[in-house]
């Protein structure tokens, strides 16, 4: 086999390696990257095209436009679009050298970029599916470096040399990943080093295709394409406490205000002059930050066991807030995050620096004040209190007309005089089971509240929240309108929750008077899954390990340097306790690697006729060939047993040597 | 141990990305990525390194070759106890240039060609050979010494030369005259018939006085063979075409088994079996210079031995 071919299948692996990074990072759409893909996967068949003049002038043509179009791209948008340009034009490159490398030339740069490609991805994307494609790109880095120093692209290579060289190649890429990982686990380092060079500038992409995630408004009218990303936003560790604990919903802001068509949060201002039923976050001496129990409240509970402690890495700069659940009872930010702005809002959100292009991951530590699901038990009263009642204003929109008929509606089937949270859950109910959910951007989405009501078009958990919120506020009962993440992804083996942004939700928070703020999720799609698969289970298990991965810091270190260290007394107690077995492991071990070195060492040839040499008593002298040795033999008059032995051992060591 | 050029760029990326790692805040996959091209480079040196020890590498002699025509070094790798790839002898000219003969995998054994650029007439030194492995990943190449064959013979292109029966026909065919050919020799004893001596060698009168065969030795030779004296007093160019002949004659005597008397300045020699080697005799052809016109004349001949440069050399 040419070596050329070898290396060029390498090269288009790594290539198509490189797309799959792209692609994983979602920063640039699969329109884009389709045509790079196919030329990929065609550059053997274009290949002989190269020689002909008309064919390289459509390319280079063809490049260059497709730059230019980056460029304009780019340039229109000021700094939004470098990301995503960037990396095309990287994978741009990439098929670019494929397609038109000449056989005398090396390929170092592709080599070179296919690495870059993967770090930048890798700072963006830290999914699955990337350690996925990690792994399949290494051995073929190594393999075509492998095949690049072997053949240089040139040489002849024999099918034998080249099968040896792709185990060769596979055998050192487990040990580089292992030495990697080991490295990985065990050197020192500043978990929390800031950068050298400040990246504060903004990149607020904001393409053709609405990007599900997380917002500071609610808009019932947006449209067009939605585009979800599983790019991770925070993972929370489950430090103590129960799964059953461990909160699915978790706030980002509050939006208090509507016209009808719209939501959002009220000015701290606002509530200068009244109390909110919240119980605000107090920064303490230390840094940290508490909420204390509320009067009434069944939020937070004064004694009993120790609380539910979650460790939160929150990796998505461009969203600005701590994400707590509603029964977050005391923040500890950690130590590299206490340098940043937090600003305290009167809804009992918080508020973190700036959206950036790139920071530190931000790590806290959340206590769990009280029972995830506090216990409403109160009737509305007649008369709120100022700040409270600020939370039932509805405008006078005959947009919201159905929404108040709905409302009236259900109100009349539940008993008189019930607690406020039967009318709740009453409304609730209905639009869980009775309306149509539909993920953002797809076909048939309702456009306005009314045509959702009228049960003329499905909608997303915006349009759930809002319908509910809308329908409360028109029976008087305080509510809210909440935008952060709902995420049931949960890795038991790792206690880890992990929240992307495709897991952006809306939700309802009502005031009762007895409990104080409580969350009301009327979408569908939030109802609890079924139980999960092999398949479920076996993905869930390897997200736990790469999320330990990517979420590794200086405490996990400690824990595998103290497992590593126990490691040989442990491995010795074990060795003790199993002392037959390990022996027989080790003898049959010895044996086996005695019997392969055995098998290796010599051919079975010689090993044949050095038998029939010892039993003839003879022995070659220098410059003696075999079959001189045999008529020596014959001259000598050894017995005619011997004499055969050692005529067939010539022969099958002439075989052995000579293949004849 | 040195860097390939692949492996002085991939220095330049790896420091770029190292100053990326520290420009941007900490990042777990970032980390990852810079240990694993850490390791890489860690990885390579020790895989390069152990990939050359312990390998063996013996270099034939290279053969003497006409000017002119490409040259060929047999070496034998032998890899120990383990698989060794990409293993190249390379060989390294006066001139500087470098041939290099690779194995790609080598298990056990291994004979490696390296074929060495046509060279003018001349006594090539080398400057070294070495042992030469970028295996695996091509950013490190380690070289290790190898003993050097000493000197590579260019000798003169052969004059073409017709079939001829024997190399006094041939050489008598070069010069368009009849040799003398080995009768040219004095006749210096006798001796008893060996097996391979000439028939006309044979001194039938003694002979038949002995009853066994005897033949006539010459003078400088032990048997038959041509005898060629090569004046070097000449112009270079007449020189070089007197050398190809002389050439073509050495090489027909030594594939006829013949003996070959050559007489020059410095020079006066009998070569072939159980006499001086071959290689000698080439070698006097790869080094001979042509002298000053007042340069001391080569040592006295009989009449009948072949002169060169010929007068119908020195006419053209």
């Amino acid at each position: 086999m040419h070596g050329d071919r070898v290396l060029r299948a390498c090269m288009l692996g790594l290539v198509l390696v490189n797309l799959v990074f792209v692609q994983l990072t979602e920063a640039a759409p699969i329109a884009w990257l389709a045509p790079l893909y196919a030329l990929t996967v065609l550059a053997p068949l274009l290949a002989p095209l190269r020689r002909r003049l008309a064919y390289r002038a459509l390319w280079n043509a063809g490049v260059i436009a497709v730059f230019c179009v980056l460029v304009r791209h780019a340039s229109g948008y000021d700094l939004r679009y470098v990301l995503q340009d960037g990396l095309v034009l990287a994978v741009l490159c990439q098929v670019h050298l494929l397609n038109n490398l000449r056989a005398e030339q090396r390929p170092d740069l592709l080599f070179w970029n296919s690495f870059l490609i993967a770090v930048a991805t890798g700072y963006l994307s830290q999914d699955l599916a990337y350690a996925l494609a990690f792994l399949i790109y290494v051995p073929l880095y190594v393999i075509g470096l492998q095949i690049l120093c072997v053949s240089r692209g040139q040489r002849e290579l024999a099918p034998r040399a080249t099968a040896r060289i792709l185990r060769d190649g596979l055998a050192r890429s487990g040990v580089l990943l292992c030495c990697t990982l080991a490295v990985f686990l065990f050197w020192p380092r500043d978990f929390h080093r800031p950068s050298l060079l400040p990246l504060d500038f903004d990149l607020d992409r904001r393409g053709d295709a609405l990007e599900i995630g997380f917002a500071k408004d609610l808009r019932l009218d947006r449209k067009g394409r939605a585009h979800a990303s599983g790019r991770v936003v925070l993972t929370a560790t489950l430090e103590r406490g129960a799964r059953a604990d461990v909160p699915l919903l978790w706030r980002g802001i509050t939006l208090g205000s509507t016209n009808g068509k719209e939501w959002w949060a009220l000015n701290d201002a606002d509530f200068a002059s009244g109390v909110t039923g919240d119980v605000p976050w107090v920064r303490e001496s230390d840094g940290s930050f508490t909420r204390g129990p509320a009067t009434g409240s069944t939020h937070f509970r004064t004694g009993g066991p120790a609380p539910t402690l979650l460790s939160v890495e929150h990796v998505d700069p461009e969203a600005n807030r701590l994400f707590t659940p509603l029964s977050a009872a005391r923040l500890e930010l950690g130590e590299s995050a206490r340098s940043e702005r937090v600003v305290v809002h009167s809804d009992a959100t918080l508020e973190y620096g700036a959206p950036r292009f790139a920071r530190p991951a931000v790590l806290y530590t959340l206590a769990l004040g009280g029972e995830a699901a506090p216990r409403p038990a109160g009737a509305t009263p007649d008369r709120l209190a100022p700040g409270i009642a600020r939370f039932t204003a509805l405008p006078r929109s005959r947009h919201l007309r159905t929404a108040r008929e709905l409302a009236d509606w259900l109100a009349a089937r539940v008993p008189p005089g019930a607690p406020q949270h039967e009318t709740v859950a009453a409304f609730r109910d209905y639009l869980e089971t009775r309306y149509t959910y539909l993920p953002p951007g797809a076909e048939g989405s309702a456009a306005t509240l009314a045509e959702f009501l009228a049960g003329e078009a499905g909608g997303h958990c915006e349009f759930f929240a809002s319908a509910l919120a809308t329908m409360l506020r028109s029976r008087g009962v305080p509510c809210r309108v909440v935008t952060g993440f709902r995420s049931g992804e949960w890795d038991a083996s790792g206690r880890v929750l992990t929240v992307r942004r495709r897991h952006a939700h809306a939700w309802v928070e009502v005031y009762d008077p007895a409990a104080g703020w409580y969350a009301v999720d009327p979408n569908p799609a939030a109802a609890p899954a079924g139980k999960p698969g092999l398949w479920d289970e076996v993905r869930s298990a390897a997200r736990a390990a790469w999320s330990a991965l990517t979420g590794f810091d200086a405490e996990r270190r400690a824990v595998v340097l103290a497992w590593a260290r126990e490691l040989p007394e442990r491995a010795w107690r074990g060795a003790r306790a199993n002392a037959g077995q390990v022996l027989l492991a080790v003898v049959l071990f010895v044996l086996a690697l005695a019997a392969r070195r055995w098998r290796r060492g010599t051919a079975f040839g010689v090993r044949v006729y050095s038998r029939a040499l010892r039993r003839a008593g003879l022995a070659l002298v220098p410059g003696e060939t075999p079959r001189e040795l045999l008529k020596r033999a014959r001259v000598e008059g050894v017995n005619d047993r011997s004499l055969s032995a050692l005529a067939a051992a010539t022969r099958e060591h002439e075989r052995t040597r000579y293949a004849a | 141990m040195r860097l390939t050029a692949f492996g002085f760029k991939g220095v330049l990326f790896y420091l770029a990305l190292v100053l990326a790692f520290f420009a941007t805040p900490y990042s777990n996959l970032f980390f990852l990525l810079i240990g694993f091209l850490s390791l890489q480079w860690v990885l390579s040196v020790h895989w390069t390194l152990r990939n050359v020890r312990g390998a063996t590498v013996t270099i034939a002699p290279i053969e003497p070759a006409p000017a002119g025509s490409s040259l060929v070094c047999s070496a034998r790798i032998r890899a120990g106890d383990r698989t060794r790839f990409q293993l190249a002898v390379e060989l390294e000219l006066e001139s500087g240039e470098r041939a290099v003969g690779q194995a790609d995998v080598v298990d056990g054994e291994a004979d490696v060609l390296v074929r060495l650029p046509p060279l003018p007439r001349g006594v090539h030194g080398l400057r070294g050979a070495r042992l030469v492995s970028s295996y695996p990943l091509g950013l490190l190449a380690v070289r290790r010494a190898l003993e050097a064959p000493d000197e590579i013979i260019v000798y003169p292109a052969p004059a073409a030369l017709a079939e001829a029966r024997s190399t006094g026909e041939a050489l008598a065919e070069a010069l368009g005259e009849r040799s003398s050919g080995a009768g040219d020799l004095q006749p210096a004893g006798l001796r008893d018939h060996r097996e391979g001596d000439e028939p006309r060698a044979i001194h039938w009168r003694a002979t038949a006085r002995r009853g066994s065969l005897v033949v006539k030795e010459f003078e400088g030779g032990g048997g038959a063979g041509l005898e060629l004296l090569v004046d070097r007093r000449c112009a270079p160019d007449v020189l070089e075409e007197a050398l190809s002949v002389v050439s073509a004659v050495v090489l027909l005597a030594r594939e006829h088994k013949e003996l070959l008397v050559l007489h020059s300045q410095g020079l006066q020699a009998t070569f072939g079996a159980g006499h001086r080697p071959w290689r000698e005799a080439l070698r006097f052809l790869a080094a001979a210079t042509a002298l000053p016109a007042d340069a001391p004349a080569p040592p006295p001949v009989s009449p009948g031995v072949t002169r060169l440069p010929h007068a119908r050399c020195h006419a053209r």
